[in-house]
């Protein structure tokens, strides 16, 4: 048979083929060992190999009954787990030798056995424990029980965070609307506001404030700085008309420069291309 | 070319000055009659102090850059033959942070040329004379020398 063309997951070629060649060569040597030991046996004889090999044909012996030729590789339990590496299928279907079928499975399914009977043992002992002489159909009924009661436990939890989660999203709606509400609100106040400042002192055309830019103008005194926002496209005089307000002097008796040149009021500061930050002298007439 | 070193600082000090100078001065760069600017020559004015004779004057003041600025400190010019002990008859400026050899540092703003040279007006140094008339009327004849400094302040009268 050909072993290379079988699928090995994870095995490369090479090495699943030197497995090969060690498996057939080691179980080779332990069907001899078997049947050396098997023929001593027959005879009465007892030999140091052979109590050394006892145990594991004694115990094959109980698990199913009869030693046969091939489950050698079993029951010497070779340093190397194959039955880990080893396809299962490969050694049933493809090696002539093991003509008489699978030896591990037979492992584990006692394996399984043991660990089903433990299993009994503990719950009889628990059933004792609680004193109760039900039957075994009156024990094993209780457990779905609590599973369901867990459940339905875990269910009405799960419904009462839904019903919670649903009450947040319901208020974090409403406080979004609020806030919503609020803004749009304020943005009417703020736009109504602005409209009546613009039209009220002057009869000036309000465009919308985003469309005119606005500057900081500092105006500089012999003694200090005052900053003003105003637009980049508004004249010169309005500026200077408030800013002679506030410091009580007549328009007429201060004179504005920029760079050393008297501002014409007529001006803008786009016209003078002023930035932001930039510094007007005010002086005042003497005379 | 280390032009562009100077005229990046000079676009940098330009860029201060109109945010933030002393009142009544003025500091600007040439402008040209076909609307373009000269940064390498400035147009100044320093106003002469409060409670000094040199009170209510408006000097004009040029600075001259050169390419090796702020390696090298610019040329400043008064008016020819302006009256000052420390005024050269051309009109150039002599002061310590102004030489080259002795205070300037590439670090020295317009700004502290212009404060340095309004100090120098109403403070001369006589261990550093550049001109003979100035000089003379300032260490001999300090009321004719007060006298011609009113005299030329009222020759510099506000621009505005």
């Amino acid at each position: 048979m050909n072993y290379y063309g079988i699928k090995s997951k994870g095995l490369s070629v090479r090495s699943f083929e030197n497995f090969q060649v060690f498996l057939r060569i080691q179980s080779k040597e332990q069907r001899s060992i078997y049947e050396r030991t098997i023929n001593r046996r027959s005879n009465g004889q007892s030999t140091q190999q052979q109590s050394t090999e006892e145990p594991a044909i004694n115990q094959h012996k109980n698990g199913i009954g009869s030693i046969k030729m091939a489950e050698p590789d079993e029951e010497l339990e070779p340093l190397f787990d194959y039955s880990r590496v080893q396809p299962f299928n490969v050694v049933c279907l493809d090696d002539d030798d093991y003509s008489d079928g699978p030896p591990i499975p037979s492992k584990r399914r006692k394996n399984s056995v043991s660990v089903a009977v433990k299993v009994q043992e503990a719950a009889k002992v628990i059933n004792i424990d609680d004193g109760e002489d039900n039957d075994d159909l009156d024990w094993l009924a209780p457990p779905p029980k609590v599973a369901v009661d867990k459940k339905l436990c875990e269910n009405s939890i799960i419904k009462e965070l839904r019903l919670k989660k649903q009450e947040l999203m319901s208020f974090t709606e409403s406080a979004k609307d609020m806030l919503r509400s609020v803004e749009e609100a304020v943005k009417r106040d703020l736009t109504t506001s602005m409209n009546s400042a613009c039209e009220s002192p002057i009869e000036k055309p309000s465009k919308p404030a985003t469309e005119r830019p606005k500057i900081v103008i500092s105006i500089q005194e012999k003694d200090g700085l005052k900053q003003f926002r105003v637009y980049k496209d508004d004249k010169f005089e309005r500026l200077f008309k408030m800013y002679a307000d506030k410091v009580k002097h007549k328009v007429e008796s201060l004179v504005f420069c920029f760079d050393g040149d008297k501002i014409d009021p007529t001006a803008t500061p786009s016209s003078l291309e002023m930035e932001d930050d930039d510094i007007i002298e005010v002086h005042v007439k003497s005379s | 070319m280390s032009g562009g070193i100077a005229r990046g600082r000079l676009t940098e000090e330009r860029k201060a000055w109109r945010k933030n100078h002393p009142h009544g001065f003025v500091a600007k760069p040439e402008s040209l009659p076909d609307g373009s600017v000269n940064l390498m020559i400035w147009q100044c004015t320093i106003p002469g102090k409060t409670g000094t004779d040199w009170e209510g004057g408006f000097y004009p003041l040029t600075l001259h850059f050169t390419e090796d600025y702020p390696s090298k400190p610019p040329k400043c010019k008064f008016p020819q033959g302006f009256f000052h002990p420390n005024v050269y008859p051309s009109g150039t400026v002599c002061l310590s942070i102004l030489n080259e050899d002795s205070g300037w540092r590439p670090a020295i703003t317009v700004k502290q040329i212009l404060v340095g040279i309004q100090d120098l007006l109403d403070s001369p140094n006589p261990a550093d004379p550049a001109q003979t008339d100035g000089y003379h009327l300032f260490i001999q004849d300090t009321v004719e020398y007060k006298r011609r400094v009113r005299q030329q302040a009222k020759q510099y009268p506000p621009l505005v």
